[in-house]
């Protein structure tokens, strides 16, 4: 029998050991079945382990000194903090964690916009509507380059609508109120630059004074014939008078008409 | 030597630096470290039984477990350390322990009886340099440590059936080294 063959009978043996034969031999005892045949390797370990085991009780005083003053070193330390696993993280914290994180951003989005707007305003842009106006002077801060009279902000209808509420009578100075209002730029400044409904009343006072052709002198004249005082005065001179006088009630534009004889009256009243 | 129900008081007044319970761990598995690392064949094997306890000291907060999960620990640091004080001498890890060595290393009783234990011993340790270094790690552990197989695997990083597998050929191997020497009870 070749050696590789005993070995293999070897290996048969002990495929055969139960788990517990096999734990006893580890512990140096023999086997309860075939002990015979492993009594020599059983002995032999147990010899093993008595024998290298042997010894501490010489060297104990040498290795205590050292791991008794380490133990205190160590036990003066505080223990290392376990960290929790990240599974472990509780469901309303991580909530709150989310939330925090969505406060955060919205802060700071909020704050990047209050700065946006802030800048705008800064560089000289007129900001469109009154909230963000309204939000800055609720903390105390006033906008620079913004207008500051009641309409701004307003849309154009709204200020033409304004315009028609505010007045009391109809006429040219009724249209160019409404026109002001709707041509109104953004810094609340109107773009007229000159009176048209004074410079209409001026050129009608002198086209009467010229020929009394125009249609208010004619007014003027009838009203003067109607109310018996162009006798005294002349026709010319009582259209011019009118003229003047009505160029002066065409101050309330439109209403001129309506009321076109009321200076006469006045006059001869006086 | 197992502590049964005194290991968690032992344990908890070791944690607080007391020295009587490190004397009591010490006299409990030190013995068995310390045969571990001679039967591996390492240099200075005390010294490195003082350096495996020192580890265990510092690495003592953070290590939770019974007796079994403490001894299984302890033989994990043990085995590396021999690892590593074997890779440093860069020799076999053969060498027997001579009989003066082993007379010198413990308390004698029966003169006789000491002399044919420590000649078996020696051939044990012999015929272990017929095994392989795995088998040889499994039988070892097993012996000395009294760990399971489970607790071996975990170790070695083998699986369980390796580890039995490693053990029953380690087993013919060292009965069929001690039959060619002739080695008789």
């Amino acid at each position: 029998m070749s050696s590789l063959d005993a070995y293999e009978e070897d290996m048969g043996r002990f495929r055969d050991l139960s788990e517990a034969d096999t734990d006893r031999l580890m512990a140096g005892q023999i086997p309860l079945e075939d002990g015979d045949e492993f009594k020599e390797l059983a002995v032999g370990l147990a010899a093993l382990k008595a024998v290298d085991s042997k010894g501490t009780d010489q060297i104990l005083e040498r290795h205590l000194n050292k791991i008794a003053e380490a133990s205190r070193v160590v036990a003066r330390k505080p223990a290392p903090e376990a960290k929790a696993p990240r599974g472990a993280t509780t469901g309303w914290r991580r909530a709150l964690r989310i939330t925090r994180s969505l406060v955060a951003k919205l802060g700071v989005a909020g704050a990047a916009l209050a700065l946006s707007t802030a800048g705008l305003a800064v560089a000289g842009v007129d900001l469109p509507g009154t909230t963000a106006e309204d939000t800055f002077e609720k903390v105390g801060i006033e906008l620079p380059n913004q207008n500051g009279d009641e309409t701004h902000g307003k849309s154009a209808a709204e200020r033409v609508h304004a315009a028609q509420d505010a007045a009391t009578e109809k006429g040219c100075e009724f249209g160019q109120a409404v026109s002001a209002a709707a041509s109104e730029n953004n810094n609340g400044k109107s773009t007229k630059e000159k009176d048209p409904c004074k410079d209409r009343d001026e050129e009608e006072a002198v086209d009467a004074t010229d020929d009394g052709n125009g249609k208010a002198g004619e007014d003027h004249g009838k009203a003067g014939l109607d109310h018996g005082k162009a006798g005294e005065k002349g026709q010319g001179g009582t259209k011019g008078k009118a003229g003047g006088d009505h160029g002066q009630a065409g101050d309330d534009h439109g209403k001129a008409g309506e009321d076109h004889g009321k200076p006469d009256d006045e006059e001869e009243t006086g | 030597m197992s502590f049964g129900e005194a290991f968690e008081p032992i344990l908890n007044a070791a944690r607080l630096g007391e020295e009587w319970a490190w004397e009591q761990l010490y006299r409990g598995v030190a013995p068995s470290v310390l045969g571990y690392l001679r039967s591996r064949g390492v240099d200075d094997s005390e010294d490195l039984l003082g350096e495996t306890f020192l580890q265990v000291v510092r690495d003592l907060p953070t290590f939770t477990g019974d007796e079994r999960d403490f001894r299984a620990w302890l033989f994990t640091i043990a085995h590396h350390r021999s690892l590593d004080a074997v890779r440093r001498s860069d020799r076999r890890p053969s060498t027997p322990v001579d009989s003066l060595t082993l007379e010198l290393a413990g308390p004698i009783g029966d003169a006789e009886e000491d002399a044919i234990q420590a000649a078996r011993a020696a051939e044990i340790r012999l015929a272990l340099n017929g095994v392989s270094e795995d088998q040889r790690n499994v039988l070892l552990l097993r012996l000395f440590g009294e760990l399971t197989i489970d607790e071996i695997g975990g170790l070695l990083r083998k699986r369980p059936g390796a580890v039995k597998a490693l053990q029953r050929r380690g087993l013919a191997r060292l009965r069929k080294e001690l039959s060619r020497k002739g080695v008789t009870p």
